[in-house]
């Protein structure tokens, strides 16, 4: 009796055990993937907003036309081939056995309506108005001409990038923009299951895939908006990837050894913006007194607690044509000399804006200090972000640190705050920078557009228009059992790489 | 009774009525424009302008706020600038998150405040009181978002016994509600204690005992009884304050309440969803404090009959109790 008990146990043991197995999808038990973000996104459709919580979620619902390899070349994706006719027309070819998450196929209506959105909508305008929005149209139901209203080099760059993602054009329709940016409609690896207002985003892996299936079933997007508690959740094991980590958890997690820290450096560069339509920033002499009253590498290491490189020029070496061409040399002596110059040897009062943010503040009182040692009296003022925001738009700003995201990884897109026309307080309004900038864009020869840039870049430097100071690196985190997923200086990693060890 | 709880609803519309002239008027010349805001330092005056436009932000103070009060009236509380949907239901998406959250610490300082109010006072200068006083002004003094950083290292991270963010279930609840109720515990026990203390030496405490009634009679039906006003009108003010300033703990613990989408709403110069939130935590101040004005008539008997009164007859009580 009492073996017979014992087998019984035994079996049941081992069929909970064979059970158990069963369901484990990876030798780490998971099947899921939770990450967090740090802000809720405004909405998941990638033509509503420009941020990157939102695209970052949507690497798993929605696809491109094309996609970047490794090597930096341009792929075949939904589009299966693509071919410029002339530097303004494009035809594309589309795969023919793509559904969206609706089971409707994907077709040349969609992506037509998509890029045509994409050329008109405020938010994607930036990257996307060389589309000629009138002459693109659909060939057949599986063919499209693309047209352009003058010659874009960025094009591609743009299309690859998660900002040309693909809607479906019925689903958005009948749904509303609104409603269709809340419960998106897009053919990825991943659908839409739920949104729950500041708290998280549920996805599940779409069945009718064209590609190849990813190894979870379930996807959870959670809002985490504190930096500790995000950092926290990932070494609890709460989320599997945390996104932006603060600076002073960096450590924490590289030193955990359930935690793996992924860093990089970011697309975005930080720079000290001046006033050019502004006295006394109209005198080049102030302009450069006041980078040679900058020690960079110190104003850096303090307000970046080592975690930025000096910026030696206006965008990050890893795009296209970055030229070394600083940072201006740190002479105290040769700034006051300057300010005697251009007639403030007696001393400069100026105002600088900032905010509460845990970088500007800094970079705004070590400024301080500094140019107050070559008699430049530095009144710092502290307004709120959409304060700073009016003012800077509306010319109002003397000085001010400033770190714009960067859109696509491309000069054009790296640069964007150069054109003349736009409103931001710098305005330089040099008619060479614009020439320049239209000469980079319209340029299809990658060494040739690297040479305008650099010589862009000298020219600016030249003139002292802004201070360039860091290219800060950021970094997100993951448990030790996630593998594939890489650093993305766009700070919107692919979802779709991530694996189970 | 009926009749008092229609005029109170009444007296509440003036009062309203100004919280929305109130929110909207400061909005309204508050430095920010939420067109530039939402599309960012890269956009086109043009396109700004445009946005401008559709947000029917160039309409004029007076045009702006009599068709949001427009709105309100029919139950319309605009449309959210930022995601385009309609701010009642962002607002009420939250709102009950923050009340379950509210109402749990409320009941939880309730529990735990009260009992040790009534010993302290009973007790006065013994251990137990001076232990409790000493816990309620650290309580009191504590930063919330400190206290919150605190408990999360604690349980979740050395003990890992607790999660340390989200709203999933019951034991999410622990430290938010701890978090949340650190202060109202604090508060609530120094009120009882001292509210206590002046009943329990009043000739009537003394005449019970004289009776021979038990000690925990003596405390729990004579004492604590009169003591309970001024205790549910700290009660209802913590009620409150746990709704509405509950933006740090909302943050920490990842919560999505409202309070934390009021001050994001703010940040962005959201005006739509931060008109919307404040009237709703208006309306809501309002209701807890009826009810607490309520509450009272069922713990003091003479208020009760203040409401059980016409208001001829009250005038003719009170003409009465002058005159003598």
């Amino acid at each position: 009796m009492l073996k017979k008990l014992i087998v019984i146990l035994l079996l049941s043991a081992m069929a909970l055990n064979l059970a158990a197995c069963g369901s484990q999808v990876t030798p780490s038990g998971k099947n899921d993937l939770k990450f967090a973000i740090d802000q809720e996104p405004a909405s998941l459709d990638p033509y509503m907003h420009t941020k990157q919580q939102g695209f970052t979620v949507g690497t798993l619902i929605f696809e491109t036309l094309i996609k970047k390899d490794k090597k930096g070349e341009f792929i075949p994706w939904l589009a299966k081939e693509w071919e410029f006719i002339d530097d303004t027309t494009l035809i594309f070819k589309l795969r023919d056995d793509v559904t969206f998450h609706d089971g409707s196929k994907f077709t040349a209506e969609d992506a037509v309506y998509s890029l045509v959105l994409g050329a008109t909508s405020s938010f994607s305008k930036t990257v996307f108005a060389s589309i000629d929005t009138e002459n693109t149209r659909v060939l057949d139901e599986y063919t499209f001409e693309l047209k352009l209203l003058n010659p874009y080099a960025p094009l591609l760059e743009a299309l690859a990038s998660f900002r040309g993602a693909m809607l479906c054009k019925a689903a958005r329709e009948s749904m509303g923009e609104a409603e269709y940016g809340r419960a998106p409609v897009g053919t990825g690896p991943m659908k839409f299951v739920k949104w729950v207002s500041g708290d998280r985003i549920d996805l599940e892996a779409y069945e009718g895939y064209w590609g190849e299936k990813l190894p979870f079933e379930k996807a959870t997007a959670r809002i985490i908006v504190e930096a500790n508690s995000r950092s926290i959740e990932l070494e609890t094991g709460g989320v599997d990837i945390a996104m932006e980590l603060a600076f002073s958890d960096w450590e924490r997690i590289e030193n955990n050894p359930e935690t793996v820290l992924i860093s990089g450096e970011s697309q975005s560069s930080t720079f000290i913006l001046l006033n050019n339509s502004m006295e006394p920033f109209d005198d080049i002499r102030v302009r450069q007194a006041l980078a040679h009253a900058i020690d960079m590498e110190s104003l850096v290491d303090i307000a970046f607690q080592g975690n930025a490189e000096v910026a030696d020029s206006y965008y990050i070496p890893g795009i296209l044509g970055h030229k070394p061409v600083g940072p201006m040399e740190y002479n105290p002596e040769k700034a006051k000399s300057l300010l005697a110059e251009a007639g403030y040897g007696d001393g400069l009062e100026i105002d600088f804006y900032t905010y509460e943010h845990p970088i500007h503040s800094v970079v705004a009182e070590v400024l301080q200090s500094m140019w107050g040692a070559v008699g430049v009296k530095v009144n710092i003022v502290v307004v709120d972000l959409a304060t700073l925001t009016e003012l800077n738009n509306t010319g109002k700003v003397s000085t001010s640190h400033m770190s714009p995201a960067v859109a696509i990884a491309d000069p054009d897109a790296a640069l964007m705050i150069w054109p003349t026309w736009r409103t931001i307080s710098i305005r330089h309004n040099d008619q060479h920078v614009q020439d320049l900038l239209d000469a980079g864009r319209a340029s299809y020869d990658r060494e040739e557009r690297a040479k305008i840039y650099g010589e862009l870049q000298d020219y600016l430097f030249s003139k002292t228009y802004s201070i360039p100071v860091a290219f800060p690196k950021a970094a997100f985190g993951t448990r030790d059992y996630i593998e594939g997923l890489e650093f993305s200086p766009s700070l919107v990693p692919d979802m779709t790489s991530v694996r189970f060890k | 009774m009926l009749n008092y709880i229609f005029k109170r609803i009444l007296a509440a519309i003036p009062v309203l009525l100004g919280v929305t002239l109130l929110v909207f008027t400061m909005l309204y010349f508050t430095e920010g424009d939420p067109a530039r805001l939402i599309l960012g330092d890269t956009a086109a005056e043009e396109e700004v302008e445009a946005l401008r436009e559709e947000l029917g932000l160039n309409e004029s103070f007076i045009s702006q706020y009599i068709s949001y009060l427009g709105g309100v009236l029919k139950g319309d509380l605009g449309t959210d600038y930022i995601t385009g949907r309609p701010v009642r239901d962002e607002i009420m998406e939250r709102l009950g998150t923050t009340l379950k959250l509210a109402a749990a610490s409320i009941i939880f300082s309730i529990v735990i405040a009260i009992p040790a109010g009534i010993i302290s006072a009973v007790r006065q200068y013994s251990l137990i009181d001076i232990i409790s006083m000493v816990i309620a002004l650290l309580g009191n003094s504590m930063p919330n978002f400190w206290l919150a950083l605190m408990l999360i290292l604690f349980f979740s991270v050395y003990l890992g016994v607790l999660p340390a963010s989200g709203l999933y279930g019951l034991k999410y609840y622990i430290m938010p509600v701890i978090g949340i109720s650190a202060g109202a515990v604090a508060t609530i026990t120094r009120m009882t204690r001292s509210s206590m203390l002046e009943v329990i030496r009043q000739d009537y405490i003394r005449m019970a005992r004289i009776k021979g009634q038990t000690e925990f009679a003596v405390i729990v039906k004579h004492a604590l009884k009169n003591a309970l006003i001024p205790v549910i009108t700290v009660i209802g003010i913590q009620f409150t304050v746990a709704v509405g300033g509950a933006v740090v703990n909302e943050q920490v613990f990842a919560i999505p309440g409202l309070g934390k989408f009021l001050v994001d709403a703010i940040k962005a110069r959201n005006y739509r969803v931060v008109q919307g939130g404040v009237l709703v935590l208006a309306i809501i101040c309002s209701l807890v404090n009826l009810f607490i004005d309520l509450l009272y008539a069922f713990i003091d008997p003479r208020i009760k009959n203040q409401f059980r009164e016409s208001g001829k007859l009250r005038s003719i009580r009170k003409a009465r109790e002058e005159g003598l």
